[in-house]
């Protein structure tokens, strides 16, 4: 794994200091598109409100900024690592608890569409298959005819109905001693 | 001091969301014991957060809870239910601890006591999560940093009647993660069914029900 040392930085300065860095490792690939895509897809970061109490539970707390490590495997040996350092503090179990819901679809959308464009679609490929049908991977072993007529009955009965059904069929079976 | 019922449905629960813990599972787990099997539920122990285990690079959740597994396996199952007299019953992560036992513990499980789950049945359960993420049905999306499990390797451990579940809606568990390789287990797709109503989907509970007819009606009458 080459490490191209392209980090990007985006400094926003206010009362307080907020630095958000970004990542993009690759084997191979020039990275200005997805240098560019990261920055137009962007967020502010938080505004820093007290750099001694943590943000989330407002204990005091000397541990500084959350830091996430995010690998995204675009196959073979290369992967995308996105690490964001995210302004303010949070004490030990509020930093443990804290989740990468701001790498979102859109993000990760852009990133993919650069690298497309760069000539790598696994990311794209890879996104486009998260809504694949589970019978795209893998046919569903069919049933016996008569017993997927039995629950394509079951499929459109009425709940109550169901229950009935299903109550007696497993009352039916005998495991034997 | 009665004699346990001949056969067991062990329950395993999937990541703890709601305050009943197997309640995705309990329309299921109340067929089986009408057709009574004896319940045996694997409760995650408190002393493990699966979330914390989920972020953490130097740990797994799957490897961590296997290993709980296997002990309340080896003191509940092993010495009462013999010739493969019980079944696998796991939604969501519950699946993904089960893979992890098969892989690291089964083997030593059968050799200890030369018996094995006659089958599992498998609801919305990955082995791998390309994505490093989950979306969970509530909303919060939270990181997977679990090593993807060799779907392979999984059916080769349990080679009979490994039957697994997945829903073409299932926004949490994706199908690209939890659909084995064509061949590998049997696969049913419920269709109209969320990540967490699947198992109680009337549908999906016939289909269990004939699985289980067939496998009682093809283990032989135990002589005592």
């Amino acid at each position: 794994m080459q490490l191209l040392g392209a980090t990007i930085m985006s400094k926003r300065v206010n009362d307080n200091h907020t630095t958000v860095v970004e990542k993009v490792r690759r084997s191979d690939q020039p990275l200005h598109t997805v240098i560019e895509a990261l920055r137009s897809v962007h967020g502010d970061p938080e505004h820093l409100a007290d750099p001694q109490l943590c943000l989330d539970c407002g204990s005091p707390t000397v541990k500084a900024a959350v830091e996430y490590a995010y690998d995204y495997p675009l196959g073979g040996d290369a992967y995308l690592t996105i690490a964001k350092t995210l302004p303010g503090y949070r004490c030990g179990n509020c930093h443990l608890e804290y989740q990468d819901v701001t790498l979102s679809d859109r993000f990760l959308t852009a990133v993919g569409s650069a690298l497309a464009r760069l000539g790598d679609t696994t990311l794209r490929d890879t996104l486009a298959k998260r809504t694949a049908h589970p019978a795209s991977i893998a046919p569903p072993t069919p049933l016996p005819p008569e017993v997927s007529e039995q629950a394509a009955h079951l499929q459109t009965a009425s709940p109550e109905r169901a229950e009935q059904e299903l109550a007696l069929l497993y009352g039916q079976l005998k495991p034997t001693p | 001091m009665s004699a346990p019922p001949p056969w067991a449905a062990v329950l395993l629960h999937g990541l703890p969301l709601a305050e009943d813990r197997f309640a995705d599972l309990e329309p299921l787990a109340q067929d089986l014991s009408r057709a009574g099997f004896h319940l045996v539920r694997f409760r995650w122990p408190e002393s493990i957060n699966p979330i914390r285990a989920l972020i953490d690079r130097n740990r797994s959740f799957s490897a961590e809870l296997a290993a709980e597994l296997d002990v309340m396996l080896r003191q509940q199952i092993a010495a009462q239910y013999t010739d493969q007299r019980w079944i696998i019953v796991a939604h969501s992560g519950g699946g993904t601890i089960f893979y992890r036992w098969l892989l690291e513990h089964s083997a030593r499980f059968y050799n200890d006591y030369s018996t094995r789950p006659a089958a599992a049945f498998i609801f919305a359960s990955l082995y791998k999560c390309e994505m490093q993420r989950i979306k969970l049905p509530d909303g919060p999306v939270i990181q997977v940093r679990e090593p993807a499990l060799s779907p392979d390797a999984i059916a080769t451990a349990m080679p009979n009647n490994l039957v697994i579940f997945t829903t073409p809606r299932d926004t949490t568990v994706l199908a690209m993660d939890s659909v084995f390789p064509p061949g590998k287990a049997t696969h049913h797709i419920i269709e109209n069914t969320t990540h967490r109503d699947i198992c109680s989907n009337p549908v999906a509970r016939f289909v269990v029900w004939n699985h289980v007819r067939r496998l009682l009606s093809s283990q032989p009458t135990n002589p005592s």
